[in-house]
């Protein structure tokens, strides 16, 4: 039974297109059909993040325009069984696909995917309404930080009145040293102003800064605490019970990896 | 037995008016004749309290929500019908009998239950309550009183639009976790201190804010304050 997928956040930069590579990933290493929906026309980001950037000939909007079949627009992952990424036009806008447009190809998309994953673009605009069309849940990605949650609640706020209420809270770049001195707010202190279900804690990992820059997901690697966490999520996802990562032991991790292989992960 | 030709008749009694339906003619006519007549006999509603009986007629319950529409544009907010068909020279002695009447209160006041999240707005044209969190960047507007059942983090303005300043005085707002970004009573905006700790225990407990020579007092929340307000 297939599933469609937002990860949207509201405010821009708390990591909605890492986390959507990573998910998306981890869901392929975890043995399911994976397609990932590039929402930011204009401004695409997915197929960079994921190294894909020099293979893309078709895209979304070629698809939606009739120019090409969806078949031709698709890109696989050669690295990842299972794993394809649908791009965007980085010449239009977002007034390019209207949201029937958008839940049509999702729709088809359906059909042989098991999981569709669309990146939600920053802001509340045609962007975030095309991406959440055709949504069946939702996954919210928040940074612990006042601007990103009131952000993050608007957007909740507005899932809801378009009728997703299987939301799912990620709380991304968390820093442990930081919330135990009481400079960031705690886990339990967003959840409590979210009022959603946590799927997930990431914590902030250097190893995003440059797998990010080239192309190479954090979970495809054994070297990230994000990456770690965002496998943990992808799990969950599909019903596996796993305990949260135990953040106070970043540190010892830390030194450990250092000794390892010599170059530092935060 | 009196021949009445008016098909809705208005009486002015010590403690409430009466109207007296006629049962013989259509519903349709009677919705004309009574719109009228309130227009004719406004100078009678002048006192805000009014207290309105009608009667003389059986009417169903779409029929009384639409004399009930007419008469919420005018304020008159306590409405009464008595079912059973009276005489009119009786109707006198009937009126002390409240046994058999249904009184139905037209009331303004909304309700929400559940967060009520960044962005989202609460307008009402009588009192509001809240039986959640009111998160920042929420916003209540309320002509009368605002009750949060829960932490209100957002804004809240009540005694919006309120037409005599000295029913400002009877306005307050409540809530269990005061914390607000802004709030105001009537115009006046007050000057609380928003506070970002969480290990205040003042923070936590049930407050309500009122206007008290020209501005908003917190007081924390006793009964006979309460009692005091509402007499």
């Amino acid at each position: 039974m297939s599933q469609v997928i937002v990860v949207t956040s509201g405010k821009g930069g708390v990591g909605k297109t890492t986390s959507t590579a990573n998910i998306g990933t981890a869901l392929s290493m975890l043995g399911k059909k994976v397609v990932l929906v590039d929402g930011d026309t204009g401004l695409r980001n997915l197929d960079v993040v994921m190294g894909l950037e020099n293979r893309i000939v078709y895209n979304v909007v070629d698809v939606i325009e009739g120019k090409c079949r969806i078949r031709q627009a698709l890109i696989a992952d050669k690295r990842f069984k299972d794993l394809y990424l649908l791009p965007t036009a980085q010449t239009r806008e977002k007034d390019a696909v209207t949201p029937e447009q958008m839940k049509k190809l999702c729709e088809e998309l359906r059909e042989e995917f098991e999981i569709v994953i669309v990146d939600c673009p920053a802001g509340i605009e045609q962007g975030f309404k095309n991406a959440i069309a055709a949504a069946d849940k939702a996954i919210v990605i928040t940074t612990p930080e006042v601007s990103a949650i009131r952000d993050a609640d608007r957007i909740i706020g507005l899932l809801g009145a378009n009728g997703i209420k299987d939301i799912n809270l990620v709380i991304n770049r968390l820093r442990k040293k930081m919330v135990d001195k009481g400079e960031m707010m705690d886990v339990d202190a967003v959840t409590e102003i979210l009022a959603i279900d946590l799927i997930g804690v990431v914590p902030d990992d250097e190893a995003i800064v440059i797998t990010t820059n080239k192309g190479e997901p954090a979970v495809g690697k054994n070297n990230s605490i994000a990456g770690e966490a965002f496998m943990n999520i992808a799990n969950r996802l599909i019903g596996n019970d796993v305990p949260f990562l135990d953040l106070s032991k970043e540190i010892s991790l830390k030194s450990k990896i250092r000794k390892l292989f010599g170059f530092g992960v935060f | 037995m009196v021949a009445i030709n008016d098909l809705v008749i208005f009486r002015r009694q010590p403690d409430n008016v009466s109207v007296i339906l006629d049962d013989t003619i259509d519903f349709e006519n009677i919705i004309v004749e009574f719109a009228q007549k309130l227009d004719d006999n406004i100078n009678i509603f002048e006192d805000i309290n009014i207290n309105m009986n009608i009667k003389g007629r059986k009417l169903e319950q779409a029929q009384k929500e639409i004399l009930l529409e007419i008469l919420s544009n005018k304020n008159i907010m306590q409405v009464s019908f008595q079912d059973t068909n009276y005489k009119a020279n009786t109707f006198f002695r009937q009126n002390k009998d409240k046994q058999n009447q249904q009184v139905m209160k037209y009331s303004k006041t909304c309700y929400w239950a559940g967060v009520l999240r960044s962005g989202q707005e609460i307008v009402s044209e009588g009192s509001a309550i809240i039986i959640g969190d009111v998160n920042p960047g929420a916003i209540i507007r309320a002509r009368e009183n605002i009750i949060v059942v829960g932490n209100l983090n957002g804004q809240a303005f009540a005694g919006n639009n309120a037409d005599k300043s000295d029913e400002l005085d009877k306005i307050y707002i409540i809530a269990y976790g005061m914390n607000p970004e802004q709030i105001a009573i009537g115009r006046i905006l007050s000057q609380s201190i928003r506070s970002n700790k969480k290990n205040s225990d003042e923070l936590y407990f049930p407050k309500m804010a009122y206007l008290n020579e020209g501005t908003i007092k917190f007081d924390k929340i006793d009964v006979k304050r309460m009692q005091f307000m509402l007499k």
